[in-house]
């Protein structure tokens, strides 16, 4: 099954998607999408890492790219998507852009440019939407805040929401995290 | 039992404490507490704690204040995350939670 999890900052998205894979058993994959460029950054991980031990994850650290993920049936939790579409779209010389012309071209940060990445993240995404097992994708809600950003901002925000209302249409369940508690916007949960 | 009243800013948590449990919410703004917590040098995930043992009747009221991009000042991250991870612990810790949109409650806990 496949399950899109949300949030906002702190709301306890790890610790219940961690729970969800637990409950689907099998052989559990953590993808961690976050580069560490710093101390801030090293606290996180760390954390992230005393959340996991001894629940039986094996992780695979993929910064900036979700590609050539196994795909043998088991259960794996890919950690974060808000993350893993910042690292494309604001870090120098990731590969995904460096490759892809169409991105290139696009001018960013057009709206051509948010529909060329929005597309381009979708296509990277569709394998592990349909592979064999289970995919657990957190995400995370950070369009509520109302507030003006910069032109390449406002297309991340743009390009992010639009990938996260892709995930919640194409999985079979959507949750929000609130406070550490579920909310379930779509589907079912496993028991 | 302790009652969390959670939502957007504006979102009319205060009002709905009241018209609910008949008394004025014991801490309003908690979003605003653990800041000043903070600016002191302390953990709100701790206060939460505290308060979880200490006024274990408390009416809480707070903005949810991470659902926006990821702050550039450490600072703001800090408080973000923190007042989440206190959130967290004082709805584990409550006998109901209400998260309130546009003054109408929604019973997410209780």
């Amino acid at each position: 099954m496949t399950v899109f999890i949300t949030g906002g900052s702190g709301s306890g998205k790890s610790a219940f998607a961690e729970s969800i894979a637990q409950k689907l058993g099998g052989s559990l994959v953590y993808v961690a999408t976050m580069p560490v460029a710093n101390d801030e950054d090293k606290a996180k991980v760390e954390r992230h890492h005393a959340l996991r031990a001894g629940k039986g994850f094996v992780t695979l650290e993929r910064p900036g790219k979700l590609a050539d993920l196994p795909d043998g049936g088991e259960t794996m939790l890919i950690e974060c998507l808000s993350t893993h579409v910042a690292n494309l779209m604001f870090s120098p010389g990731n590969t995904a852009a460096a490759q892809d012309t169409t991105l290139l071209s696009s001018g960013f940060p057009s709206a051509t440019a948010v529909v060329a990445w929005t597309e381009s993240i979708k296509k990277e995404l569709a394998p592990l939407i349909s592979k064999n097992g289970n995919t657990i994708f957190v995400s995370a809600e950070i369009a509520s805040d109302g507030a003006t950003y910069s032109p390449e901002t406002k297309a991340y925000r743009s390009v992010l929401t639009a990938i996260n209302r892709h995930l919640a249409d194409s999985c079979d369940t959507a949750v929000e995290v609130v406070c550490g508690i579920p909310v379930r916007i779509k589907g079912e949960l496993p028991c | 039992m302790i009652r969390l009243y959670i939502g957007g800013a504006g979102h009319g948590q205060a009002e709905l404490a009241e018209k609910e449990t008949g008394k004025m919410p014991d801490i309003d703004n908690f979003h605003l507490v653990t800041r000043q917590i903070l600016a002191q040098g302390g953990s709100p995930q701790e206060y939460a704690k505290e308060l979880l043992k200490s006024n274990p009747d408390a009416v809480i009221c707070s903005d949810e204040i991470g659902c926006g991009i990821h702050p550039l000042a450490q600072e703001e991250r800090i408080w973000r995350e923190e007042t989440g991870r206190a959130l967290c612990i004082l709805a584990e810790g409550a006998g109901t939670v209400t998260r309130v949109i546009c003054g109408i409650g929604q019973r997410i806990k209780g």
